[in-house]
C-alpha cells in the first residue's frame, strides 16, 4: 500500500471514529444490556416466564372472554408474542361488519398478562428494559431522526472497521497478542486498540452490518418501491413476505364450533419442538375464516426455521403451509438470521452473557481509540490552545460515557422504588441524572477521577440493587432461587457480578495509582 | 458443558499465546516457558483445544447456534486473555474462582 493511500484510510479511520465515538459508545452499553432486555422487564415487574419463546396461553378461553367485552363477528384477531414477557401483544382489527356503529367495529391494540389476563397499553407497561433497548438505537428521539442517527452512526462504525482492519493489516499476524500495559501510555491504547479491535472484529462487523441494515432498510426499500412497485409498498411487503395473505369478509356467520387451541396443538405436534409465537385469526366468526399458527423450530434444531400453517376453518382444510423442516429460502434466510445475529438469542444465557462482555470490551475499543487520538496529538509541537480544546474533547466523552454506568444502576433503584416508574419519570431521571453527573465530571476536570468515581459509584450503587429488589418486593435472593424465578434471579445475580468486578477494577487502579507516586 | 467449552477454550487460546516472541509474557500459570520452547507443539495443543471445544459447541447447540455461539466465545476469551494476562490477573485462584462461577451459573439458568 502506498503512503499516499495508507495515509487516506488512516485519517478516514480516525475522523469516523472519533466523529461517531460518544454515539457508538451509547449504542455498545445499552447494546449490552439490551441482551437481557427481557430479564430486566420480567425482574422489575416481578414476572417470571416458565416457558419463554412461545405464547402460553388458553386461545379458546382468552377469546371467550374477549368476546363478552366486544363484539368479535368479522375482525382479524392477531395474538403475538414480541419478547420473552409475560404480556403478548393482542392486536384487534376493525370489525367488518357493517351493522355494527362505528364505535362498535373500532380496532385496537394492547398487551395482555397470559398470568393473570390483565391488559394495559404501551405506555403503562413501559419499563426500564424497554427504555434501554430503545435508546440502543436512540428511539427517544423525535421518530424518524433516531432510527436515522443510529443506523449512520452503525453505517460510520462500518466504515471505521474497514479501514481500521485495512491500515493495520501488515501487522495482524505480528501484533495478534501484543498488549504491553507497563510502557508509555500511547502505547497502552494503541495496543489494547488494535489488539482487541483485531480479535473482536467478525463481532462488531456482525453488528454494524445488520445495525445499519435494520436502520437504514428503508433507505433501501423506498428507490425499490419508486422504481419497481410504481410506488405501491404493499405490494413490495407482500412480496417480501411481511403481510398476510388477504381473506374475504363473508357476513356470514359460520356453523360450527371454532376451537383455535386445536389448530395450535395440530402444529406443535406436525414439527418437534415448534414454538408457537403469533397465531392471526381472519375474519373471526365468519364464513371466511382462516387461521394463521406460525412460530420457529427451536434453535437447536434450526438456527433459522420459521414456518407457518394457515387453517381454513369452515372446511377444516389447510390453504397454505411454510414448512420450517424444509431448505429455508433466500428471504427467509436473510429475515431470519439477520435477527438472529444481531439478538444472540440462539445460545441461551451463556451466550448472551458472552456477548454482553464482548459488548463491553467493544465499549474500551472505543474509548482506546478516543484515548489514542488525545495522546497521540498531545505534543510540544502542537500549540498549547490546539492541545487544551483536544483534552476539553476527551474530558466532555469520557464524562458523557463513564456516567452512564451510575445512571444506569441508579435507574434500576428507581423502577424499584417507584413501581410502575411508568414513562415519563423514566425519562426524566434517567436524562436528567446523566447530564448532571456529566456535568459534575466535566467540572472537576480530571479524567482518573471521572473513571474511578463512575466505577466506584456505578459498582455500589449495582450491589444494592439485589437489596433494594429485596425490601421493596420480598423477591430476596433466597427466595427467588426456591421458587425458581429465574429472570428475578439472574439480573440480581448479574448486579452482584459486575459490582463486585467492578469494585475489584477500582481497588487495582488504587493500588496502582499508589505504588506510581511511592515510585516517583 | 458450557463451563468445560469455556475452559478447553481458555486452556487452547492461552497455550497458543504464550509461544508469542513479540513480548515477555509473564510467567502465571507456570507453563508459558514450556509453551515458549515448545512453540510448535503449543500451538498444536492449542489449536486441537479450540476445536474440540468449537466440536461440543455444535453438540450442545446444533450446527448454526454452535458454530456462531463458539465464534463469540472465542472472540470474549481471547480478548480477555489477551487484556488481562500482563496484568498478572490470569492466575490458578482468579481462573478457580471464575471456572467456579460459571458452573454455578450454568446449573441454575442455561
Amino acid at each position: 500500500m502506498s503512503k499516499r493511500t495508507y495515509n487516506i484510510l488512516f485519517h478516514l479511520h480516525t475522523v469516523s471514529g472519533i466523529v461517531i465515538s460518544v454515539a457508538l459508545y451509547v449504542i455498545f452499553f445499552t447494546g449490552s444490556f439490551s441482551f437481557f432486555r427481557d430479564e430486566i422487564v420480567n425482574w422489575e415487574r416481578g414476572h417470571t416466564v416458565k416457558a419463554p419463546e412461545e405464547i402460553n396461553l388458553d386461545f379458546d378461553e382468552t377469546l371467550e372472554q374477549m368476546s363478552k367485552e366486544r363484539n368479535l363477528f368479522g375482525r382479524d384477531i392477531e395474538f403475538k408474542q414480541y419478547y420473552n414477557e409475560q404480556h403478548i401483544g393482542v392486536n384487534l382489527g376493525a370489525s367488518k361488519d357493517t351493522l355494527l356503529t362505528k364505535e362498535k367495529a373500532a380496532g385496537a391494540f394492547y398487551y395482555l398478562n397470559t398470568d393473570d389476563k390483565s391488559t394495559t397499553d404501551y405506555a403503562t407497561s413501559y419499563s426500564l428494559g424497554e427504555f434501554l433497548y430503545r435508546l440502543h438505537f436512540f428511539a427517544q428521539m423525535p421518530h424518524p431522526f433516531g432510527y436515522y442517527l443510529s443506523g449512520f452512526v452503525a453505517l460510520f462504525f462500518l466504515f471505521a472497521l474497514i479501514t481500521g482492519i485495512v491500515v493495520h493489516w501488515d501487522k495482524i499476524i505480528s501484533n495478534f497478542y501484543v498488549f504491553r500495559p507497563m510502557t508509555k501510555l500511547k502505547t497502552v491504547w494503541t495496543d489494547a486498540h488494535t489488539a482487541l479491535g483485531v480479535i473482536g472484529f467478525p463481532f462488531q462487523l456482525v453488528y454494524a452490518v445488520t445495525g445499519t441494515f435494520f436502520m437504514l432498510k428503508i433507505l433501501l426499500v423506498a428507490p425499490t418501491v419508486l422504481a419497481l412497485y410504481d410506488g405501491d409498498d404493499k405490494k413490495l411487503y407482500e412480496d417480501l413476505e411481511y403481510a398476510h395473505p388477504h381473506f374475504e369478509f363473508q357476513n356470514t356467520p359460520i356453523n360450527k364450533s371454532i376451537n383455535i387451541n386445536s389448530y395450535v396443538k395440530q402444529v406443535k405436534s406436525k414439527w418437534n419442538n415448534f414454538n408457537v409465537n403469533e397465531v392471526h385469526i381472519f375474519n373471526y366468526g365468519d364464513k371466511g375464516m382462516h387461521v394463521s399458527v406460525s412460530g420457529n423450530l427451536d434453535y437447536k434444531n434450526k438456527i433459522n426455521g420459521y414456518g407457518y400453517t394457515i387453517y381454513n376453518v369452515t372446511d377444516g382444510s389447510i390453504y397454505g403451509i411454510k414448512d420450517p423442516t424444509q431448505k429455508t429460502s433466500y428471504l427467509d434466510a436473510v429475515k431470519g438470521i439477520f435477527y438472529r445475529l444481531h439478538f444472540g438469542d440462539y445460545g441461551g444465557y451463556g451466550l448472551r452473557i458472552i456477548s454482553f462482555l464482548l459488548g463491553l470490551i467493544g465499549c474500551f475499543v472505543i474509548l482506546s481509540g478516543v484515548l489514542i487520538w488525545l495522546t497521540a496529538r498531545n505534543k510540544k509541537n502542537i500549540p498549547v490552545k490546539k492541545r487544551k480544546f483536544n483534552e476539553a474533547v476527551v474530558r466532555y466523552y469520557l464524562a458523557i460515557c463513564l456516567s452512564m454506568y451510575p445512571i444506569t444502576a441508579l435507574s434500576f433503584i428507581l423502577v424499584k422504588v417507584v413501581n410502575p416508574a411508568g414513562m415519563s419519570l423514566l425519562y426524566q431521571f434517567y436524562f436528567i441524572g446523566w447530564l448532571l453527573i456529566s456535568i459534575f465530571f466535566i467540572l472537576k476536570k480530571d479524567n482518573y477521577l471521572t473513571n474511578t468515581y463512575s466505577l466506584l459509584s456505578g459498582s455500589i450503587i449495582g450491589l444494592s440493587i439485589p437489596i433494594v429488589n429485596g425490601i421493596c418486593t420480598g423477591n430476596w435472593i433466597w427466595v427467588s432461587f426456591e421458587k425458581g424465578y429465574d429472570q428475578i434471579l439472574f439480573i440480581d445475580i448479574f448486579w452482584i457480578v459486575i459490582g463486585i468486578v467492578g469494585l475489584l477494577i477500582f481497588s487495582k487502579i488504587i493500588k496502582t495509582q499508589k505504588n506510581n507516586s511511592i515510585n516517583k | 458443558m458450557i463451563t468445560i467449552i469455556l475452559l478447553l477454550t481458555f486452556t487452547g487460546f492461552y497455550t497458543c499465546y504464550a509461544t508469542t516472541k513479540r513480548q515477555k509474557v509473564p510467567i502465571n500459570l507456570k507453563i508459558e516457558t514450556w509453551c515458549l520452547k515448545k512453540s510448535t507443539q503449543a500451538n498444536a495443543i492449542g489449536s486441537i483445544l479450540i476445536f474440540i471445544a468449537c466440536a461440543l459447541s455444535i453438540y450442545k447447540f446444533g450446527w448454526g447456534s454452535g458454530i456462531f455461539t463458539y465464534l463469540i466465545f472465542l472472540m470474549t476469551v481471547a480478548s480477555l486473555i489477551i487484556l488481562l494476562q500482563p496484568l498478572h490477573l490470569i492466575t490458578y485462584k482468579t481462573i478457580s474462582l471464575t471456572l467456579l462461577l460459571i458452573f454455578l451459573m450454568e446449573f441454575s439458568f442455561f
